[in-house]
Formats: C-alpha cells, sequence, structure tokens
C-alpha cells in the first residue's frame, strides 16, 4: 500500500501503472501545502517589506523568486518522487505536451515563459511603478502566469506575462523608491515668469515628500506660449507611494502662494479679447 | 518622564492645550546642559578638525576667502568649536548666537575681523519665501572683509546643499565625524574620570547579539548593483562568553553599543554613558535599553524631521513650518514613545538618546539623507 507519508518521507517512487487515489491524494496534499508555503511567505515577507519603508525592495525582490523555487520544488516531488515516470512515459508525456501547446495551451505557456523571463531579467520587481500598455500602477503581484498592478484609482489589473514579449514595459523607479515626477503650471503673459519659476521651484523643494540630493536634483522649465507661460518642474519623490500626496501638496502650496503674489492663471483669448473691448 | 494625561482632548493647533497637557512631569536634559569639552573632543581624536578652524583663520589672514561652516550632528559639541576659536582669537573675535528660526531682518552681527555664527540653519524655514533670510546672509558675508565661521546642523547643510548653493559660501568645511569605539571610549573616560563604573554582564544582554546581518552593495556587470545581506561578527562579545576575564570585553562591549546608538556623536555618547550608569555599575543591557524602534506615519515623521533639522523649535515656528500637519497629533505620538522633549522654554527637540532611532527610521522614509 502506497501512502503519502511514505511517499514523502522515504521517496519511494511508484509506476504510473500502480498510481492509487493514496498517491493522488499524495499530489494534492504536495500541491496545497506548496500553495500555503507561497502564500503564507508572500504575506511574512509583505510585512517585512512595509517595515523597512523605502528598503522593502530588497524583500520584495525575493517574493516571486521564492514563489517559483517552492512549486519547482513540488512540481519535482510530485513527478519524480510520487509518480517517477518512465523514459517512455516521459516522452509520451512531452508529446501530450506538443500537441496541448499547438491545441490551445499555448497562451499559458507563453505566459509561464514570460513569468520566468521577468524573474531572471527584471523588466520591474514588486513594488516598482510601471507603464505596461494602457495601464498604470504600481506591482503587487509577479505570478508565474500574470503580473498584477495597482492603479492610482486603486483598481486591480491583471496582465498576462506574454505582454513582455510583444509590449513595452516602463518602469517609472527601477527597485528604487525614489521616482521623478513632473508637475506643470500654467501663469498668465502678465506675470513675472521668474516670480513665478521661483515659487514653483521653493514650492517643490519645501514639500514633505521631496528627496533631493546632487544625484536627484529639481530642475525647472520655463516655456512661453502665445497666451501664457508653462512652468514644468521635475523633483524625486521620497517614495512611489507619495506620488499622487507629493503633486498634491505642491500644488495647493505653489497655487496659494501665486494669490499672495497675485499671479494670475491664463484666460482663453475670447476673455481676454472681452475684457479689451470692454 | 513625560506623562500624558488621558483622555486627550484633541484641539488642533491649540497653543493652550500644547502647553497644558505636554508639560507635565520632569524636564529632559536638554542641548543647553551638553557639557562637551575641548579637552573631551581632543581626547576623542578630533584636534585635527580642531585645528582646522585655527587653519582657516591664518589661511584668511593671508589674504584668502576661507569662510568656515562646522557641520555636526545634533548634540555633536560644534559650538565648542567655536568656544575654541573665540578662546584662541580673543578681542579679534564677536559672536552672534542664534537660538530659534530667524524670520524677518537679518540681525547686524558684530564688527570684529573674525565674526562667529552659531546655528546658521536657523536661518531658512522649510517653506515658500521660507530661503529670503538665508540668501540676505550669504550676501552680506560673500562683501565683507571678516572671517566668517559658522555652524550648522548636518541634516540641515545636506539639505541646503541640495536645493542652495550654501556650500559654495564656505570655501572650509569642517564635519566632525562619527567616532568610532575607540574614540568613544577615550571621550567616555576623559569625561567620566576616574574611577570608571564596574562593567557588569546581567542576564539579559539587550538586543547585543554575536552576529548581526548588515547589508552591502556589490556591483553585479559594469552598471548593476544588488544589496546583500553579510554577516558581521562581534568577537569581543563572542570572547566575553567565552573568557574567564570577561569584564575587559564586557568594557569593549558597552563602548561599542554606545557609539553605535549615538551614531558616533560626541554629545549623544556622554548622555547615553550618563543614563546608563546604574549605581556605578554599566552593562550592555542598561544601554540597549535606548534603543527602542520609532513607530510613527509619514507625516508624523515630518514634524520628527523638522525638530531633527532644527534641533531646537517653538511650537508655533514648527506648527507654521508643518502646513496642514496635524502637528498636535504627531507631538502627542512622539512624545509618547519618548523621542521628544520639550524644555522649559517651551521649545521642543529630540531627547539624544533616540537620535539614533530617529535617523534610523527618517533615514528609511528618505526624509533625512
Amino acid at each position: 500500500m502506497v501512502t503519502p507519508a511514505r511517499l514523502l518521507q522515504t521517496g519511494e517512487s511508484v509506476p504510473l501503472s500502480e498510481i492509487t487515489w493514496d498517491t493522488v491524494f499524495a499530489v494534492v496534499l504536495v500541491v496545497g501545502m506548496s500553495y500555503v508555503m507561497v502564500k503564507l511567505a508572500n504575506v511574512l515577507m509583505l510585512a517585512l517589506a512595509n517595515r523597512l519603508h523605502v528598503r522593502r525592495f530588497r524583500v520584495t525582490l525575493l517574493i516571486p523568486i521564492v514563489e517559483v523555487a517552492v512549486y519547482a520544488a513540488a512540481a519535482y516531488v510530485i513527478v519524480m518522487v510520487a509518480l517517477d515516470p518512465s523514459q517512455e512515459q516521459l516522452i509520451a508525456f512531452a508529446g501530450l505536451f506538443g500537441a496541448a501547446l499547438g491545441f490551445g495551451f499555448k497562451e499559458l505557456v507563453t505566459d509561464v515563459l514570460g513569468g520566468l523571463a521577468i524573474l531572471f531579467e527584471r523588466p520591474y520587481r514588486i513594488g516598482d511603478q510601471v507603464s505596461i500598455g494602457d495601464h498604470y500602477g504600481e506591482v503587487v503581484d509577479i505570478g508565474l502566469r500574470s503580473t498584477r498592478l495597482q492603479t492610482l484609482d486603486d483598481d486591480l489589473v491583471t496582465i498576462p506575462n506574454h505582454v513582455f514579449f510583444a509590449d513595452s514595459i516602463v518602469n517609472g523607479n527601477d527597485g528604487n523608491a525614489e521616482m521623478l515626477l513632473t508637475v506643470d503650471f500654467y501663469v498668465d503673459h502678465d506675470t513675472d515668469p521668474s516670480v513665478a519659476a521661483r515659487i514653483v521651484e521653493e514650492g517643490i523643494t519645501t514639500s514633505q515628500y521631496v528627496y533631493v540630493t546632487d544625484d536627484h536634483p529639481v530642475s525647472i522649465r520655463l516655456e512661453a506660449s502665445p497666451y501664457y507661460y508653462t512652468i514644468t518642474g521635475k523633483a524625486y519623490v521620497n517614495d512611489l507611494r507619495n506620488e499622487t500626496a507629493f503633486k498634491t501638496d505642491i500644488t495647493k502650496r505653489v497655487l496659494a502662494a501665486f494669490d499672495g503674489e497675485e499671479i494670475e492663471s491664463p484666460q482663453p483669448p475670447q476673455a481676454r479679447a472681452l475684457e479689451a473691448a470692454v | 518622564m513625560w506623562e500624558l494625561q488621558a483622555p486627550v482632548e484633541y484641539k488642533k493647533t491649540n497653543k493652550k492645550f500644547f502647553r497644558t497637557i505636554y508639560k507635565q512631569g520632569d524636564i529632559q536634559t536638554g542641548v543647553r546642559s551638553l557639557s562637551i569639552t575641548v579637552e573631551e573632543l581632543e581626547a576623542a581624536g578630533l584636534d585635527e578638525q580642531l585645528e582646522a578652524v585655527e587653519t582657516a583663520v591664518e589661511t584668511h589672514i593671508e589674504g584668502t576667502y576661507s569662510n568656515v561652516a562646522v557641520v555636526s550632528e545634533p548634540f555633536a559639541g560644534r559650538e565648542v568649536f567655536l568656544d575654541y576659536a573665540e578662546e584662541e582669537f580673543g578681542a579679534a573675535a564677536g559672536r552672534i548666537t542664534f537660538e530659534e528660526v530667524v524670520t524677518g531682518e537679518l540681525p547686524e552681527f558684530p564688527v570684529a575681523e573674525i565674526v562667529l555664527v552659531d546655528n546658521c540653519h536657523y536661518l531658512y524655514t522649510r517653506q515658500i519665501g521660507g530661503f529670503d533670510v538665508l540668501e540676505t546672509f550669504l550676501d552680506r558675508i560673500v562683501n565683507r572683509d571678516a572671517l566668517y565661521v559658522t555652524s550648522w546642523n548636518r541634516y540641515a547643510w545636506t539639505y541646503l546643499s541640495a536645493v542652495t548653493d550654501v556650500q559654495a559660501a564656505f570655501p572650509e568645511q569642517i564635519q566632525i565625524p562619527r567616532l568610532d569605539a575607540n574614540q568613544v571610549a577615550n571621550l567616555l573616560t576623559t569625561h567620566h574620570g576616574t574611577p570608571l563604573p564596574m562593567f557588569v554582564e546581567d542576564e539579559d544582554s539587550g538586543r547585543m547579539r554575536s552576529v548581526d546581518v548588515e547589508w552591502s552593495e556589490f556591483s553585479v556587470g559594469s552598471d548593476r548593483t544588488v544589496s546583500l545581506p553579510y554577516p558581521e561578527l562581534h568577537p569581543e562579545y563572542v570572547l566575553s562568553r567565552v573568557r574567564t576575564d570577561a569584564e575587559f570585553d564586557i568594557e569593549a562591549v558597552v563602548y561599542r553599543r554606545i557609539a553605535q546608538l549615538s551614531e558616533g556623536d560626541p554629545g549623544v555618547a556622554t548622555i547615553l554613558w550618563d543614563r546608563s550608569i546604574r549605581d556605578g555599575r554599566i552593562a550592555p543591557s542598561y544601554v540597549q535599553e535606548f534603543d527602542k524602534p520609532i513607530d510613527i506615519d509619514h507625516d508624523q515623521a515630518f514634524v520628527l524631521e523638522v525638530i531633527l533639522t532644527n534641533e531646537r523649535i517653538a511650537y508655533d515656528q514648527l506648527d507654521r513650518v508643518c502646513g496642514e500637519v496635524a502637528v498636535d497629533q504627531a507631538l502627542q505620538a512622539l512624545l509618547t514613545q519618548e523621542v521628544i522633549s520639550i524644555d522649559d522654554d517651551d521649545r521642543i527637540q529630540i531627547d539624544p538618546v533616540r537620535l539614533y532611532s530617529a535617523v534610523e527610521h527618517l533615514a528609511g522614509r528618505q526624509l533625512v539623507w
């Protein structure tokens, strides 16, 4: 009688012809245990990562690696220890696998290969802020088949991993907590642009969310259009999770300072013409 | 120790609330009570930095423009450097000390060949329009013939160096370095005098471990680096477990812990030392008790950062800089965790023994760098 405990403890092999319900139970047990281990490891590593704040990427980097390692070990135990197929059976299985690929599992296999490629090539990692196709958000999970993004609207988007082969991926931070952001302000032509630019610069450099060093400078660009000036501030937020708060903080304080200096927002050309006529 | 009255009726930016609720219990040791001396700094091996002040004056006398910025962690004793300069140069030196954030007009400076200016980090506030006084100051010092020897908070200096050209105005920058364990030992033996307290090891040796996990950057290929953990052995602690003459090794452990928890800061090291001595005995675990993690959110961390970069700040000024942040709630959280204290003048400051925890937390959030 082949029991699951015997299989796991002794590593005894069972020919496919002798597969019993106990063997099936052992396989299910291994799959279930590996699933629980992966989920538990994810929860623990994410909890640890969140305690590390900006250094969380050191831990989140390991999450998909642990996941693949556990599932690979489970697959090995199931195939080589519990089932132990003969060479002929392996060849037959490979033939069936090839046929399945051709008939409909191609996407799934491409997704898994994409997952492995993401794991080793690291175009992004858990915690990164990325754009994939039309979606922009924080990577919250990298699975073997798909990647999950949490958008700024708190939507959870599941993206199959095969897009790694077909689509361009934009990574905003590449494993760092800080991320470059831009904020635009538009002011009327009657404004002194240097005063407005200075307010924008100080609004950025005094934000509680800014990260500014010699390697991460704040820069200001001033552009003149026929009816208004555009002032673009570029700076690094100290943690990409503060992206929205950073932009909001800068915008609120800069607009308040504009009010104090009587710096006006640009008016549409029609309104200007009307004002001139009056 | 500070004690909060519960339940606390929260009123945002209510100064009366702030005074009545928080002004309870004993006043903790503050900046003014630090008493680092020139002798102690020399014993710690900082004579090179002290001599740098003299060298800067000589360079100035020779006609080279050489304003000096003495930059250090809070409590590290940079005022001692200016005391030293004042004593060295006597009547040729005039001194002005900023005790709080300067707003409005910059005060007149003493007319002297050498002008000593303490706490220049009070010349800016972290808000729009908050750099005007600093710019006036920088304009003033480049247009005068006098030599300016100034002192700055390290975190404020790093921030200002990134967002202004402050470093360009000070060709001579003297950084008070972090002391290693041997330097801390020399400092504390000079500070304490003889006889030293008895070094003991109690049952609970705190979080001192034989091996700690440290992180280091390793290059992978030409343009990539990865951070990997590596074990760091604490040999003196391991030896103290196996050798019979354990007292000597425990002494080394105590100094090492103080060096680590003080960030090598002379002022903090002496305070940690003084507070860790119990009935003439000191143990690693007594020192370790001051290493407590801080649990605060980002807004509260920002309030802590403003306190750290100002060193001592009045409630009104803190409230103005922090804008929409709920300052009272942040102060309550920081007081409850004994991270900050309030002195007789209602000035808020970091408790020196929590400097390490505070800096570690803020660096983890990239609020200081």
